[in-house]
């Protein structure tokens, strides 16, 4: 695991390098640090990093710019703020977590916890940042009709026919969708808003038919959950 | 609303002029009159011919002389029941109808006996035969002993009722309108005592009392039989007083709206008017319409550039200029016995502009209402936000966050900083209801934040401070906020250092705090650059402008060693 702490006060970074080391221990990589936004992008775009802990408020700036640009990438983002006030906000736009200040080494140890375990978010976010041609663009998530994971990233089908990339893994997506986003195969994602009604064919091969037409597969071993969970 | 009720009431004021006009008027006078120096009764006669005489003679003082006037009344001349003539004339005489003595003004001066000094006007009542239609001669054997006075006479025939009546009648209006006029400069005047400074009042007041005394001078002549020298005298007055206010009422707009040639428009003023002085000094109603004119014009142009800099009321001003001096020029069509048309519309006009001052103070005050209580609103916005300033969350939950790890880490450091926490709390609750401090105070508030924020950074802050001078007041956490930026936005040098010093510079004029930050700059890349305009440095605007309105200056800008921020406060 490698880890990146963002935060200018300097006993409060020192405070989370101490609980991070004893959250993670034996699983942690590197740990970096930086107490500004632009040794912060420095670090980032050097190491490929696993989770980024981000104070939305550094030195004046408003924390709500990057943390725009810092979603679409690959890592998850916990927020460590003052603001409890823009919590909601920051889930919006797809933060692991939001860490309210001050906190303890529970409240983080919570947070980290996230990152390993399929628990749905409540049901907060709004949009899902993507990078396209160098540049962010906010998806509004009730555009989206289904995810398929691609390897390291993940492909986004809208509605309106368009598809776009996410820098996130399939299981990185899954953790910050709402919860009518339905883990249906491996590889697929779904917005059970769309879906319309289940499919069996012969040789067991299960699919789940979408409102505008398309089908998607339904892995073998999620097929008895899903049927009970949304059809019955 | 306001103008709407201004012009109404202008409109009011030129129906009682023209009603004033509209007064029965059949008197007869003002023929030309011929004059001859020297003695000899043979000219009271009518039938004497006095063709060869001048109409004029410069020098009067020199002995007796004779003034004639031959005239034609009238057949349609209105049946008089009791004719009277109202002789006016600088000179004391004895007054002959056709030869005949019918009275005299004064004691001319005999060898013996000094001149005894006549009215400059009296009243002889004729007999109903003597003033019928046909040609007739008034002889007025006269004396002037006062070598400065000039000879000048004329006379007015009416039935002695009107004769006497109608003037009065006439200038009653005059006198309503006066003690509109003697309120109004009241009003100035109380306007000026409750606010000190404010001279463009005080000068309306004078400007106000000087017009009422004009008028006066104007119209005692018409029921005060003064003693003819003072004719002279009276005419002297009005010219002075028609001086200042040419002076005056352009100075006075240049109180009112910023006018920033004030220097050489008075110059070129001074000169027209030193030239029209030496020019005319003795053509008493003209100069003094030459004055009035000058002073239309140079208010104007005052008023006009006030327009076209958009300042307020100047519109208002404008229309009151323009629109008296509509009343001013259209005054002579209109004919009113005994008094001149000009100086009643001089007056309609004086009139005009007072009211246009009066509506456009009406509009000033209302603003200044509205401004102070927009300051009232600001300094309770400037209270609140100086409160909030600790409690804002990300002061205060980064401080606790930091406090429990210096409490856990170490427990006899955490207490320090709860000490240094609990002291700056002090410090700024104290405050909280001032709009100034003492500069002790303010400083003692930067020292205590300094220590708080080197708890949390880890970072080492001093603060040096250089020819203070205690006795000085600043409104509460201006410096504060400068070293709360200064830490946002300075990096530590290697030594994990910034050094603050505040320094006071005072010259004659102004006082300067120089707040500057030793630190290293943070470099903000475009994409997340965001201007340094932030809510500090507008709440050390707005506390500068509470306390000291548009007398300070705010610099804070990048320098060679850290960042320096300048407030200089010039002197009220």
């Amino acid at each position: 695991m490698k880890i990146l702490i963002v935060e200018d006060e300097a006993r409060i970074l020192k405070r989370l390098q101490r609980m991070i080391q004893e959250i993670f221990s034996g699983e942690l990589d590197l740990l970096l640090t930086a107490d500004s936004l632009e040794s912060g992008l420095q670090k980032m775009k050097n190491a490929s990093i696993d989770l980024l802990f981000l104070d939305l408020n550094l030195n004046g700036l408003d924390g709500f710019q990057i943390l725009e640009e810092v979603v679409a990438e690959s890592f998850h983002t916990i927020i460590v703020s003052a603001y409890k006030d823009r919590a909601i906000e920051a889930f919006e736009y797809g933060v692991l977590d939001f860490v309210p200040k001050p906190f303890d080494i529970d409240r983080l140890t919570k947070a980290c916890k996230r990152i390993k375990i399929d628990q749905k978010g409540a049901d907060h976010l709004k949009f899902l940042s993507v990078k396209k041609a160098g540049k962010r663009q906010l998806i509004a998530i009730d555009e989206v009709l289904y995810i398929q994971g691609a390897g390291i990233y993940s492909e986004i089908y809208l509605r309106n026919g368009r598809k776009e990339i996410h820098n996130k893994s399939l299981d990185a997506l899954g953790v910050l969708l709402p919860s009518y986003f339905e883990r249906i195969h491996k590889s697929y994602l779904c917005s059970m808003k769309e879906a319309d009604h289940l499919m069996v064919e012969p040789g067991s091969k299960y699919s789940l038919k979408l409102k505008d037409n398309k089908v998607l597969p339904i892995g073998r071993t999620r097929y008895k959950d899903i049927s009970k969970k949304w059809f019955t | 609303m306001k103008k709407v009720a201004l012009y109404i009431s202008v409109g009011i004021l030129f129906l009682m002029m023209l009603q004033s006009c509209q007064m029965e008027y059949d008197a007869f006078g003002y023929p030309d009159q011929r004059i001859m120096h020297g003695d000899s009764m043979i000219w009271k006669e009518a039938g004497y011919d006095d063709s060869h005489w001048p109409y004029y003679i410069d020098s009067t003082a020199e002995g007796i002389y004779w003034v004639r006037f031959d005239f034609e009344l009238p057949e349609d001349l209105p049946h008089y029941e009791y004719p009277a003539i109202k002789i006016v004339s600088i000179g004391s005489y004895d007054a002959y109808w056709d030869g005949t003595y019918i009275g005299k003004s004064g004691q001319i001066a005999t060898e013996t006996q000094e001149e005894e000094i006549g009215p400059y006007w009296s009243f002889f009542v004729l007999d109903k035969e003597v003033a019928q239609p046909g040609r007739h001669v008034l002889s007025l054997r006269s004396h002037i002993s006062d070598k400065n006075l000039f000879q000048h006479a004329y006379f007015v025939m009416d039935d002695v009722y009107s004769l006497t009546r109608t003037p009065l009648q006439i200038t009653k209006y005059m006198f309503l309108i006066g003690g509109g006029i003697l309120i109004a400069a009241f009003y100035f005047f109380m306007l000026f005592i409750t606010q000190r400074k404010d001279y463009a009042s005080l000068l309306l007041s004078i400007i106000c009392l000087v017009i009422l005394t004009i008028f006066f001078l104007e119209y005692v002549k018409l029921f005060y039989a003064y003693p003819y020298p003072f004719q002279r005298a009276r005419l002297h007055w009005i010219g002075y007083l028609h001086l200042f206010l040419t002076y005056a009422v352009p100075y006075t707009f240049t109180l009112l709206f910023d006018f920033p040639f004030k220097k050489y428009l008075f110059l070129v003023l001074a000169i027209v008017v030193i030239w029209l002085e030496n020019k005319y000094h003795f053509s008493f109603d003209y100069i003094a319409k030459q004055h009035n004119m000058i002073m239309w014009i140079f208010s104007i142009l005052i008023v006009l550039y006030a327009v076209y800099k958009r300042q307020k009321t100047a519109l208002v001003i404008l229309s009151g200029c323009i629109l008296a001096l509509i009343v001013l020029k259209t005054s002579k069509y209109v004919k009113i016995p005994y008094v001149s048309a000009y100086d009643v519309g001089l007056f309609m006009s004086f009139i005009v502009l007072i009211l246009s001052i009066l509506v456009a103070l009406t509009i000033i005050r209302r603003h200044e209402r509205k401004a102070f209580e927009a300051s009232l609103v600001l300094s309770e916005r400037l209270k609140t936000e100086l409160l909030k300033k600790n409690i804002k969350p990300h002061f205060i939950m980064n401080t606790l966050t930091s406090l429990i790890d210096w409490v856990e880490d170490s427990p006899k450091d955490g207490v320090k900083f709860i000490h240094a926490l609990a002291a700056e709390f002090e410090v700024l609750n104290e405050m909280a209801d001032l709009s100034l401090v003492p500069i002790e105070q303010e400083i003692k508030l930067c020292k205590s934040h300094l220590e708080v924020m080197a708890f949390r950074k880890e970072i080492d802050y001093d603060l040096k401070v250089y020819d203070i001078d205690y006795n000085e007041f600043i409104p509460p956490a201006i410096f504060h906020t400068v070293i709360e930026n200064g830490i946002t936005h300075g990096l530590p040098l290697d030594n994990r250092k910034i050094d603050f010093s505040i320094r006071f510079e005072r010259t004659h004029e102004s006082k300067r705090y120089s707040i500057h930050c030793g630190s290293k700059i943070r470099q903000i890349s475009g994409a997340y650059e965001q201007v340094r305009e932030g809510t500090g440095n507008k709440y050390i605007k707005s506390r500068l402008q509470e306390s000291f309105p548009d007398r300070w200056a705010f610099t804070s800008n990048a320098v060679e060693d850290g960042w320096l921020t300048q407030i200089e406060i010039k002197e009220a």
